[in-house]
Parts: C-alpha cells; sequence; structure tokens
C-alpha cells in the first residue's frame, strides 16, 4: 500500500550542516529557472539592464523575507515554505504589463493580494471545497507541472537559458529540440526515479540536486553559448539592492484576470497545505487545514504588498517546494534559515544568478516531472481515501461532477496549440486549472440545491 | 445514485420502448463519428454517388460487426455490445491515402489494416505478459482524456463564427443538461440523457443559428435508398510507403479494444478482475474484420467505438438485444440517405457537450478500475502516474511527436499508444532490475 513519504527530520530537528547545506542548494537550483520569468517580465516592461538586475535582487530578497517569516510559529505557518515568484500571478501579470505597463501590474497585484487576504475564509463557509475537491486541485496543478516538466525536455532550446535570451533581446522564436539536451534530461529523470527508490536515505535526500549536477555536467560545452558567457562576465559580481517606492495603478478591466489569479492562488495554498499537513503529521488528515492555510495565506499577501510597493513581483509557496519537501523529507526549519540566507547572498551577486540559470532546461524539466509525480500521487491518495472511485457499486453525484471537471481541465492541455495560446494570452498560467475548477465550481452551484450541499460533500 | 451493476443482464430482454431509445442512443453516437468518412471523402473528386455509397459502407459494416460481436459466431466476436464507428486513427493515414493514390489506394490500405488486427488477435493473451492488468484502468483514462480532448476540440471549433459565444455557451449547457438529467431523474429518463440532449441541443443549435440556407438543396441531392455500390472490389492498390500510418493505426485500435472489452467484461461479470484475454482476442478479430471488410467492399476503416463503451458504463447495458437492435438501425440508416444526412447535421457543439460527459465517465471509470491495485505498489503507482503524464503529453505537444523517427512515431501515434508503450517498457525494466537484484543478492 502506498504510505505517505517518511520524514526524516522534524521542524524543530536538525540534520548536519553538510546534508542542510545540500537540501537548500536544491531548493535554489530548482527555482533558479523561475528567475527568467522575471527577466522576461522586466523585458516587456522595458526595463533597463541595471534595473533589471535590481529587479531580480528585490525579488530574491523578499522570497527570503517570506520563507524567514513562514518558518516562525507566531507570524507565519510554523513550516517550512520555501517561497519563489508567484505562478498563478504570473500571466496575470504579463497580461497587465502588456495592456497598461508595470504600474498597473504592480497595482493590480496589490488589489489581487488584498482579495486573496480574505478569500480562505470565504472559500471555508462556501462549503463547495471537499478533500475530494483539494484532490482534484493537487491532480490538475501536479499534472500541469509535468506537462511543463515534459515540455522543458521536449523544447529545450525554446526554453533553456530563457534569461540570457531575455537579456539579449533574442528570444527565439522558432520550436526546435536538441536532441542532446533531450538525451541528458532522460538521464537525469531515470537518476532522480532511481535514487529517488534507494534504501539509503541519503541518496533519496540529495537525489535533485545531483541528479540536476550531473545533467549539468553531462551538458556542458553544449549548453553555454560564447554570448552568454560574455554576459556573465559583463555582469557585476557585487551589487546592493536599491528599495524605492513605485507608482501603482489600477485598472477595472484588470481586476477580472487577478481575482482570478488571487483565488487559484488560495486554493492552491490550501490544497499544498493539506497534503503537507498530512505528510507533517505521517497520516491521513480528513479535513482541509483551512487554519493554517489561512495563516500562511494572510503572511504572504502582507509580504506580497510590500514587494508590488517597492516594484517586485509577488511570492508565494510554489508546488515544486512542497514536492521538493516530500522528496527529501527534510522539514527542519534550518533548511528554510539556509534556503533564505542563499537567496539573500545570491540577490547580492548578478554574477551568481546569472550563472545559477545556466542549467539547461531539459535537466531541469526531469527535475520538475519528478516533483510532479511525487505531488500527483497525493492526489491519488487522496481519490482513494475519499472512497471515490473504488466503490464496488456506485459512483456519487459529488463524484460525477468531480470527474466532469477533471476531464475538462485536462481536455484544456490537449487542445490545439492556437487555443492555449489564447488561454495564456488571457492572464491564465495554468489554465487546466482554472478551466477545471471554473467547470466544478458552476456544476456544483447549479446541479446541487443549497440545503444538500453539507450532505452531497459528505456522502 | 449510479448503480453500476447491470441495469440488463447480458441475456435479459428489456421493455420495448427502452430497447429502441437505447439502441437510438447508440446510433446517434456512431453515427456523430462518421464526420471522418464524411471528411475522407470530401478530399476524393469522386461523384456524389460514389461518396454515398463509401458512407453507406461504413455504417453497414458497422451494423455487421455490432452483430458478430453481441452473437459471437465461432472466433469472432466477444459477446459484447461493442458498436464500432469511423475511427479517428485512420483520419490522417486514410487522407494521405487519398491524396496519394485515390479511392483504389484507401481501399487496399484499410483492407490491408484490417487484415493486420485481424492478424494481432491470437496474440492478445500474451498481453497480460507485457501490460499487468492493474494498468488496463490507466489504457481506459487515456481513451477518456482523448475523447474529453476531442469533445473540447469541437467546443472550440466555431471560432470564426460570428455565434462563437452562443455556441461556447451551448456546448457547455449540453454538459450541464447531460449531468442534470443524470443527476436529478429518479426514472429510466436519466438513461436516455444523451438522446434527449442531443435533441434538445439541435434546436436551441437552430434558434441561437437560425436554420441553415443549405439545408433544403443539400437534403434534395441525397437520395432515398443509397445501396453499397462495391465499387472497392478488385480495384484495390498498395504502396509500400503507406504502410508505416496504417501499421499505426491497427496498433491504436487494438489497444482500444483491449481497453474497451476489458471495461465490458467488467461490466457484464462484475467479478471479472482479470480480463478474459480469450475474449478480447475474439473481439479484436470482429473488429478487424469490420475494417478488411470496409477495404474489401469500399468504406473507411471502423474501429469499437470507445464512446459506446462509455456510453455503456453510463447507463450500465451491456446487452445483446440492444446490439441486435442497433445493428438493424444502422443497417436502415445506411441505406437510407436522407436519414443519415439528417443524424449528420446534429451540430458540432452538441456532441463537442456530450463527448466531454462520455471522456469524464471513462476517466472514473479508469481510475475506478486502477486505483486500488495502483496504490498497493509504490513504484508502480510511480509507472502509472508516469505513463499518465507521457500519455497525455502526445497530445499537447503533438508537434514534437510528428517529428519523431518513424519506429518511435509508430510507438507513440496517439495518447493510448504512448501511454501503453510506456507502461510497458517500463514494467519490462522494473521486471528486470527486480530479478538481477535477486539473483545479485544470492
Amino acid at each position: 500500500m502506498f504510505e505517505i513519504d517518511k520524514v526524516f527530520y522534524n521542524f524543530d530537528e536538525k540534520p548536519n550542516w553538510m546534508l542542510s547545506i545540500i537540501i537548500a542548494m536544491q531548493y535554489v537550483v530548482k527555482f533558479a529557472i523561475l528567475l527568467s520569468l522575471i527577466l522576461l517580465l522586466a523585458r516587456m516592461a522595458h526595463i533597463s539592464t541595471m534595473d533589471k538586475y535590481n529587479f531580480i535582487s528585490l525579488t530574491l530578497f523578499f522570497a527570503a523575507v517570506s520563507t524567514l517569516a513562514q518558518t516562525s510559529k507566531r507570524l507565519g505557518a510554523g513550516m517550512i515554505f520555501p517561497a519563489a515568484i508567484s505562478v498563478p500571478y504570473y500571466a496575470a501579470i504579463l497580461f497587465a504589463v502588456q495592456h497598461g505597463g508595470w504600474g498597473y501590474a504592480l497595482g493590480m497585484t496589490l488589489v489581487g493580494s488584498v482579495c486573496q487576504l480574505v478569500l480562505i475564509p470565504c472559500i471555508k463557509r462556501m462549503r463547495i471545497f471537499s478533500m475530494a475537491c483539494l484532490g482534484l486541485v493537487v491532480f490538475l496543478v501536479s499534472v500541469w507541472l509535468c506537462e511543463l516538466g515534459v515540455k522543458q525536455i521536449f523544447y529545450n532550446n525554446q526554453l533553456g537559458q530563457l534569461l540570457i535570451h531575455a537579456q539579449m533581446g533574442t528570444l527565439p522564436v522558432k520550436i526546435v529540440s536538441d536532441r542532446h539536451h533531450m538525451f541528458v534530461g532522460i538521464i537525469v529523470l531515470v537518476y532522480i526515479i532511481i535514487c529517488w527508490h534507494a534504501k539509503k536515505p541519503w541518496l533519496k535526500m540529495t537525489s535533485l540536486l545531483v541528479g540536476m549536477l550531473l545533467g549539468y555536467l553531462l551538458s556542458i560545452g553544449a549548453s553555454i553559448s560564447p554570448q552568454v558567457t560574455q554576459l556573465i562576465h559583463q555582469a557585476p559580481f557585487f551589487k546592493l539592492p536599491y528599495f524605492h517606492l513605485n507608482t501603482l495603478h489600477f485598472s477595472w478591466r484588470l481586476l477580472p484576470y487577478f481575482i482570478i489569479a488571487a483565488v487559484m492562488s488560495a486554493l492552491e495554498a490550501i490544497a499544498l497545505i493539506t497534503i503537507y499537513e498530512m505528510f507533517n503529521s505521517q497520516h491521513y488528515v480528513e479535513k482541509p487545514s483551512y487554519k493554517r492555510a489561512h495563516r500562511c495565506n494572510v503572511f504572504s499577501c502582507m509580504i506580497n504588498m510590500i514587494t508590488v510597493a517597492f516594484g517586485a513581483p509577488p511570492t508565494t509557496i510554489v508546488p515544486g517546494a512542497i514536492s521538493n519537501s516530500f522528496l527529501t523529507g527534510v522539514l527542519s526549519k534550518r533548511i528554510a534559515y539556509l534556503y533564505s540566507a542563499f537567496l539573500f547572498l545570491l540577490s547580492l551577486s548578478p554574477k551568481a544568478i546569472l550563472f545559477l540559470l545556466t542549467m539547461p532546461a531539459a535537466v531541469n524539466g526531469a527535475g520538475l516531472i519528478v516533483l510532479g509525480v511525487v505531488i500527483l500521487r497525493y492526489a491519488l491518495l487522496i481519490f482513494l481515501r475519499e472512497n471515490l472511485f473504488t466503490r464496488r457499486h456506485s459512483i456519487s453525484m459529488h463524484t460525477k461532477l468531480l470527474g466532469t471537471a477533471l476531464a475538462v481541465g485536462c481536455a484544456t492541455l490537449l487542445v490545439p496549440g492556437s487555443d492555449q495560446k489564447t488561454l495564456h494570452s488571457v492572464g491564465l498560467t495554468n489554465p487546466a486549472l482554472v478551466v477545471g475548477i471554473f467547470t466544478y465550481c458552476i456544476l456544483f452551484l447549479v446541479l446541487i440545491p443549497f440545503g444538500k450541499r453539507k450532505g452531497v460533500l459528505h456522502e | 445514485m449510479n448503480n453500476y451493476k447491470p441495469m440488463y443482464r447480458y441475456q435479459q430482454r428489456p421493455p420495448f420502448y427502452t430497447l429502441l431509445f437505447l439502441s437510438l442512443q447508440y446510433l446517434f453516437i456512431t453515427v456523430s463519428w462518421q464526420f471522418i468518412t464524411v471528411s475522407i471523402v470530401s478530399a476524393t473528386n469522386a461523384n456524389q454517388l460514389t461518396k454515398e455509397s463509401i458512407l453507406s459502407t461504413t455504417l453497414l459494416v458497422s451494423g455487421v460487426v455490432t452483430f458478430l460481436q453481441a452473437r459471437s459466431i465461432g472466433w469472432l466476436g466477444g459477446k459484447q455490445l461493442l458498436p464500432p464507428s469511423s475511427n479517428p486513427a485512420y483520419t490522417g493515414a486514410s487522407l494521405l491515402a487519398v491524396h496519394t493514390g485515390g479511392l483504389p489506394l484507401l481501399y487496399g490500405m484499410t483492407l490491408f489494416s484490417g487484415f493486420l488486427e485481424m492478424l494481432a488477435s491470437p496474440f492478445i493473451r500474451l498481453v497480460k505478459y507485457v501490460l499487468p492488468n492493474k494498468y488496463i484502468g490507466l489504457i481506459v483514462m487515456l481513451i477518456g482524456f482523448e475523447v474529453a480532448g476531442l469533445g473540447l476540440v469541437r467546443l472550440l471549433a466555431y471560432k470564426s463564427s460570428p455565434h462563437y459565444l452562443g455556441n461556447l455557451t451551448l456546448g457547455f449547457a449540453t454538459v450541464f443538461l447531460t449531468l442534470f438529467i443524470q443527476v436529478k431523474s429518479h426514472s429510466l429518463v436519466k438513461y436516455f440523457s444523451y438522446i434527449i440532449t442531443a435533441i434538445l441541443g439541435s434546436i436551441a443549435y437552430l434558434v441561437v443559428n437560425g436554420a441553415n440556407q443549405n439545408f433544403a438543396p443539400l437534403i434534395a441531392q441525397v437520395s432515398w435508398i443509397q445501396l453499397p455500390t462495391f465499387s472497392a472490389f478488385l480495384h484495390w492498390h498498395f504502396s509500400f510507403a503507406l504502410v508505416t500510418p496504417f501499421v499505426i493505426a491497427s496498433l491504436i485500435s487494438v489497444c482500444k479494444v483491449i481497453g474497451s472489452v476489458s471495461v465490458l467484461q467488467q461490466l457484464k461479470v462484475e467479478a471479472a478482475v482479470v480480463p478474459d484475454y480469450t475474449n478480447i482476442s475474439k473481439a479484436n478479430l470482429a473488429d478487424g474484420l469490420g475494417t478488411f471488410l470496409c477495404g474489401l467492399i469500399g468504406g473507411t476503416g471502423v474501429n469499437a467505438s470507445s464512446t459506446c463503451m462509455a456510453l455503456s458504463v453510463e447507463t450500465r447495458v451491456n446487452n445483446r438485444y440492444v446490439a441486435y437492435v442497433t445493428a438493424l438501425m444502422m443497417a436502415i440508416v445506411a441505406v437510407c440517405g436522407k436519414l443519415m444526412f439528417l443524424l449528420l447535421m446534429i451540430p458540432s457543439v452538441i456532441i463537442g457537450g456530450l463527448l466531454i460527459v462520455l471522456g469524464s465517465t471513462l476517466i472514473l471509470y479508469g481510475l475506478k478500475m486502477s486505483l486500488k491495485a495502483i496504490m498497493e505498489d509504490n513504484l508502480a503507482l510511480i509507472i502509472f502516474c508516469l505513463a499518465l503524464v507521457i500519455g497525455l503529453s502526445r497530445g499537447v505537444f503533438i508537434e514534437f511527436y510528428t517529428h519523431l523517427p518513424i519506429l518511435a512515431k509508430m510507438l507513440t501515434e496517439s495518447e493510448i499508444v504512448t501511454g501503453t508503450v510506456f507502461v510497458v517498457l517500463a514494467n519490462a525494466i522494473m521486471l528486470l532490475c527486480k530479478r538481477l537484484l535477486r539473483w545479485h543478492n544470492k
């Protein structure tokens, strides 16, 4: 029987320094590629090169602050939640930058964060989201994550070194795939899966970092182009970030996109924190962890408000971070401290940031697939424990609705590329999740009368 | 509650009206896939008579195979309600054949493909050694995702229409109405949700879009009685260049038969946890014969309809009388041109909405089949998850897969084949590693 992944080190336990550094580095290396998204944003917003560095530094700085704060039992959730750039807000911000400018993107993110503050208590009262529905959220998030990983392996040249191309202003337009990188990506994937099942815990804990470094070494020579080397050479080694308040704008037209992003952020937070709670307590959780999700969310939103005031994009818990914790089995707060420390250090060195970004996309994609599969198992566990699909004779009304939402959500990934682009261009980072949840909510509200909702959720 | 206990046992005779409406649903679903044959014949420069004959032949053969599957004569037919329909797997290959060598090449290659599928039947029993039963649900799930994906594509197909938003709303309303009937109704009506929705949806479509101006002249062109002309007979061509796409189509067809019959077996005998591969082999032989006959007398490739299988799951019907009446209805529609034309006029958005609901049924049933067994083995769970992701990626990154080398392309032609091949390979590697470890420990 599938058992919840084993925890090797609890929150208050302290693994040795060597292991702690390796695991913290694992988080940093894994999420470094997300920085390329910031650079893409900066390019869209026509920000100068030096400001771009500051832009990244500020994001890293606030991600570090957010991670530190979440480890505090008084302020945050009292857990290790390494933060990175907020993915649900990303497409909405990109849309706002294209259709208004950077001021609108920041202003609307602030509005989105305010909405997100009150969303979790509202979601709790709505009585729509049962454990099974959170299973649906985790399923759609993990499938999307895996597909993103597959894309990075297949179309590695399109995504690889996105930052560098964004810097140079030469984003590749032709979709090509490099067989060499693809092969390396597959090797990394196999290595991580083998180590994941190794009997020795240290192999499991370090599988992602070692796998990615192995991939980096295998693709060296083929991965870094001369222009990139020159760019890294030109970047300053040390640069202090500067803080200045930005002008924020508001637009009614952009509001729906940011409200969708806020709802998706809140839902992701509830779902991820619930499975995290399962992992932490080492047994199945019967109800969504609204309380801890709310604490985590409140603090995350407040940090985001400060972040956008200083002109940087918002940060949040990313599904990959939760997944990485499951993979390593280390929940020690020492990891969070070290991760924050690394982010602080990284925020001071543009050269180091650029160097980290030379990690080939295929290698990163392999890691992403494993991280997606790690949490996909939890979605299936929820489906099994909620007795959804395994009843001998019957399928409940609620299951039927969930099944339709699952089908529509996943089918969104299968529609032709032109329709996919349309979905992304209207501010949806993960269209599968948005469409799936929207379908579920509408079906639930239309088909199930108010009085029967509680019964349906628990039937 | 939607009971999975059979509504009517295989041998039980349902009341007349129930039988009639259930069969009508199967007919409607089967004919809705005829758009594939329409798109293939539209690419030819054949005359109206030949075009009508191809449509008629395909549906007629589908009727014959439906009867054979239910009746089972010797090694033909798996004693299942499994009507075939025009197969999307043949679309690309058939269009290529039509463009390269016209109708004779299409017939010849379809004949070849059917023969290959029949040839695969004896080897289906070996599948149990390479594809453990716990992964059969994965194939069903992938079929479900493919069906739901096709449904969504058909919903979004009206982009250029001035009534795009109205049609999109209508498509989603179809999903709602079907579910509404299934959830709310406590009578037999819930089992006829698809036909009710199709009729109401078509009326609503007419209200939104108005009547088609070309409808009257088009239906006037179609003859009342259209019998197959057997134009293909002794006019078959063969091309080695087209062997690969037709081998791929056969492979997809075999995978679909394995998934579909496994589900129907569970529906028929609840205790059937392990698929009966002899039965699947017989069903596959009949299915292959369908494609073979189409090639022989002038039609396009057919294959066990996964949407009909989903309908069986939804309505809990796996009954031979329903199969017989469906076969008879197919034969009637096949020879009555105007009737077929009317059925083909059912709007794409309505069919899209219904496909989404049917796809979701398959996904749920696939999960139901595999989830418990998969969760008992950690490594199998990872293989299952990876296969699901890799299988889905076939539909997401079509461009990548279409540029693969020929052998890889053959093994990754659809979501179903990609997922199945991945599971077979991963399972083989896993078994090999376990053996090696055991040997090492000794």
